[in-house]
């Protein structure tokens, strides 16, 4: 602590003698930086990561399970089962046109029947 | 007006404080703020003209440089390096105000940056201006030999070996009359701070 304020009285001395020095000076400024780079410090200890790291791996676990087991019961099945209707794959254009042109001479023919 | 010299009563070595904080030393790394807390705030003061926000800016300076010491190669002295890292720093904060400032003048929200300066505390600073009176009294009533050594030594930069060629006494003479020059000057400081 001594060197310390040896180093300070010094370095206003600098200051002073080559005019080159604020208008003021913190009485507090060394003890507000050494109190936030031990924090910084404490923070970043192996063991606090660690902790910070099984932490984080609870939480992810817990939200993950907490997400599928909503999902599971939101999920209602039917008894019955689901029927798929799909468009027969056997018809395409051309045949339609042969459908449609079957239909179109039937329909001719019944009312020719018709007619007659 | 004045210039700082190479034959500073502050030695530019920190080779050794730098490394032992590397080494896990944290509370080291005080004698480095100590030592340039004054020159790398009046450096931040210089781009944001407010002593407050120089402050910050240079509070955030070491606590960025303490952050970056183990990448800190030693290829420059620790006060260069530091200085680029004040001067980044102001820059970042020149930008940041300038940013606000155009949210201010959209919200039409202007002045409410300067309201901190009224909640100083005068007990919570030095006055260096007042000390600075006091210390030049002091140096005013120094014999000319004296003073004339403080100057070349202190304000012009000169080495004891220059000063005693320069004002033809031994190297010896040179050094006890600086020391007894400066004893007289750093007393007024310790006696106020």
């Amino acid at each position: 602590m001594d060197k310390l304020k040896d180093i300070e009285v010094k370095a206003i001395y600098q200051a002073l003698i080559s005019n080159d020095y604020p208008s003021k000076m913190s009485k507090s400024f060394v003890a507000r930086i050494m109190s936030k780079i031990n924090s910084l410090e404490q923070s970043s200890t192996p063991f606090n990561k660690m902790v910070l790291r099984f932490a984080s791996i609870f939480i992810f676990a817990v939200l993950t399970l907490y997400v599928l087991s909503y999902q599971d019961n939101k999920i209602e099945y039917s008894k019955t089962n689901i029927q798929i209707t799909s468009p027969s794959q056997a018809e395409n254009v051309s045949n339609q046109i042969d459908s449609c042109e079957e239909n179109k001479d039937s329909s001719t023919v019944e009312k020719e029947i018709a007619c007659d | 007006m004045y210039t700082t010299g190479n034959n500073n009563v502050i030695t530019d070595d920190d080779r050794a404080t730098v490394e032992s904080v590397i080494n896990g030393n944290i509370e080291d790394f005080a004698l480095l703020v100590g030592k340039y807390q004054l020159r790398i705030t009046n450096l931040c003061l210089k781009y944001t003209k407010n002593y407050h926000d120089a402050e910050e800016v240079s509070q955030e300076s070491f606590i960025r440089a303490y952050r970056s010491l183990p990448n800190f190669r030693f290829d420059s002295k620790f006060y260069s390096w530091l200085h680029r890292i004040a001067v980044n720093c102001s820059l970042n904060y020149i930008n940041s105000k300038e940013k606000t400032k155009e949210k201010e003048t959209i919200t039409e929200n202007t002045g409410l940056s300067d309201t901190r300066a009224s909640d100083d505390n005068p007990d919570d600073y030095y006055d260096l201006e007042e000390l600075s009176k006091k210390m030049n009294k002091v140096f005013e009533s120094l014999s000319s030999e004296l003073r004339d050594i403080v100057i070349m030594s202190d304000i012009e930069g000169l080495s004891y070996e220059e000063i005693s060629h320069k004002i033809d006494i031994p190297i010896g003479t040179v050094r006890s009359r600086l020391h007894r020059a400066r004893d007289l000057m750093v007393k007024v400081i310790k006696e106020n701070i």
